[in-house]
């Protein structure tokens, strides 16, 4: 019983803090779905230029939602003919450079701006030197050959087919175009719930990792885990990828680890979850070479882990 | 779409809207009964109570336009039968292992376990945000015990002083048969974060030592004494007094 209810304290506590931010993410993003056009994002970017990889840094400002309402806004930016090395940094940097995602990272390590800081400036490293190095790769190499004859295959007029993957490529603007102002607001208001959801299942996913790592699991194992200074940020980074969390609320999983594990495996997984995870890896292959996304991962796999080391060895 | 597919969705949909009405009200009623605490740092109630009246005005008005003007085609993300049971179980568990366990606040197992030094640590000194309180020190709290010992871990410059502190009794191996740790946790943002702050009790010949999780009082003197290989402060006690577990348990 004991064991039970440390179980449910910490598995609470994780989804009270993190639902009003989750609740939050989803509104912005129902938002910009049924109500703006992605269009003026991609009016802004430079489609040719290395600048567009510095745009892209910023894009999460305006787009302050997690990795999967990003992926249609990248759909739609390779289709507009945006270099897939602008648009490979923004869908790296975004879901982390936002201000949603920035309060989010302070409430879960309020006094510790250290570990905000190196969130921020890992990320802009790693997506930027990972969209530097795409910037050299041709075109074809990285992105599926419908993205370069500028189509998106499947798309509707009218209803969405279903499959697994159109359901996530689908929330986009024209999805809602040509509905009544009431009939949109309902669509709005499910769109919330079912998107909601979608996230809150993989929160309560996480937070029952977490919860176990903390009361089931024995806590001398969990201890050795986390203090030994390469382990623990094995560990972290792969509980990343497997927890699939949406980076709204991330914080709150890593949050849970803080006092057992090592900085730098906080950080890594800080900055590592949020650009590669099972979910963003199955969404990505709905506009990128499988070849590539493999390699944007070990990429980004290994600098994460290379920060985390050195954030344990040098910084914290 | 298939029939059953479509029924898989209807379901799903359905207890996704039942859970958005029931969640909200298991964490009014936590809150009702003082116990919101347990989980959160005090001063994220706001955001916490705020996040689930918006859920819940938003289970109210999905379920009554549902009812009155059926539901758009929207996206399914339920993943056939077996999603629908499995993600289901996921996200009411919460709600079910609340109604079986109930409420209350960390027990010191973890801390126990965690073979983790005890006194005032390193890890939780450096997030001790406040400054030790003036006055007398057998006014003290917890609270106050721990922003001073933190601020200044010098053993020797409490001796002597008069002590009347509550916490949980926790019993670990390094410290002597006689002794044990009062405990409570530090949290900054809510338990998941909770690191154990502990000052051992060294209890007089024939006082018992309730066991491992009782709330008590102790009153007494401290002391530097070493345990566990290090120096720290130490409280003697004159009395130690089973009380109820505060509403308040933590350090926020």
């Amino acid at each position: 019983m004991v064991i039970a209810r440390d179980f449910l304290i910490i598995l609470l506590a994780i989804l009270l803090e993190a639902i009003p931010f989750l609740l939050i993410g989803v509104l912005v993003s129902a938002v910009l779905s049924v109500y703006v056009s992605d269009d003026f994002v991609v009016k802004l970017f430079p489609r040719k230029s290395f600048v567009g990889l510095f745009y892209a840094l910023v894009m999460g400002f305006l787009f302050p939602v997690c990795e999967c309402g990003n992926i249609p806004v990248a759909r739609r930016l390779l289709i507009k003919g945006v270099e897939p090395a602008a648009v490979v940094t923004f869908l790296l940097a975004a879901p982390v450079l936002n201000p949603l995602v920035i309060i989010v990272t302070v409430a879960a390590f309020p006094g510790q701006p250290e570990i905000l800081i190196l969130r921020l400036l890992f990320t802009v490293v790693i997506s930027l030197s990972v969209g530097a190095i795409l910037f050299k790769v041709k075109k074809e190499d990285i992105v599926l050959p419908f993205v370069t004859a500028g189509e998106i295959p499947g798309h509707h007029e009218g209803e969405c087919n279903g499959s697994a993957l159109h359901k996530h490529v689908c929330v986009g603007h024209e999805h809602y175009q040509g509905l009544d102002s009431r009939r949109r607001f309902m669509e709005f208001l499910f769109l919330i719930r079912d998107e909601f959801f979608a996230m809150l299942r993989l929160l309560v996913l996480g937070s029952i990792i977490a919860a176990s790592f903390r009361t089931i699991f024995p806590q001398d194992l969990v201890t050795r885990l986390g203090s030994g200074q390469v382990v623990s940020i094995l560990t972290m980074m792969l509980l990343a990828f497997l927890v699939s969390m949406c980076s709204n609320v991330d914080a709150f999983f890593a949050m849970a680890f803080a006092g057992t594990f090592t900085a730098g495996s906080i950080v890594a997984f800080l900055v590592f979850g949020p650009m590669v995870d099972i979910k963003a890896l199955v969404m990505m292959t709905s506009a990128f070479r499988v070849k590539a996304i493999i390699w944007i991962s070990v990429l980004v796999a290994l600098m994460s882990f290379l920060l985390g080391l050195l954030v344990n060895y040098m910084i914290l | 779409m298939t029939v059953r597919r479509e029924t898989t969705k209807r379901y799903t949909r359905m207890f996704q809207t039942i859970w958005m009405i029931c969640f909200p009200l298991y964490v009014f009623d936590i809150a009702l009964k003082s116990k919101l605490s347990n989980y959160v740092n005090p001063k994220y109630n706001w955001l916490v109570l705020g996040g689930c009246m918006a859920l819940f005005v938003l289970g109210i008005v999905i379920l009554v336009l549902k009812r009155w003007k059926g539901e758009p085609g929207g996206h399914d993300h339920s993943g056939g039968a077996f999603g629908l049971v499995f993600w289901t179980a996921i996200i009411y568990l919460p709600l079910v292992l609340g109604l079986v366990v109930g409420t209350g606040a960390l027990s010191t197992r973890g801390a126990r376990q965690s073979g983790m030094e005890v006194g005032i640590t390193p890890t939780a000194a450096s997030r001790a945000g406040e400054e030790a309180a003036g006055g007398e020190t057998a006014g003290w709290n917890f609270e106050d015990w721990f922003y001073a010992v933190a601020g200044d871990p010098e053993p020797e410059n409490y001796e002597g002083e008069k002590a009347n502190i509550e916490g949980a009794v926790m019993s670990v191996p390094e410290v002597p048969d006689d002794c044990f740790i009062l405990n409570r946790y530090l949290i900054l943002c809510c338990a998941a974060d909770a690191v154990p702050v502990g000052f051992p009790v060294r209890v007089k010949e024939g006082l018992r030592i309730p066991p491992d999780d009782t709330w008590v009082r102790v009153s007494g003197t401290m002391t530097a004494d070493e345990i566990g290989g290090r120096r720290m402060v130490v409280l003697e006690a004159d009395t130690v007094e089973e009380v109820e577990a505060p509403d308040d348990p933590y350090i926020y």
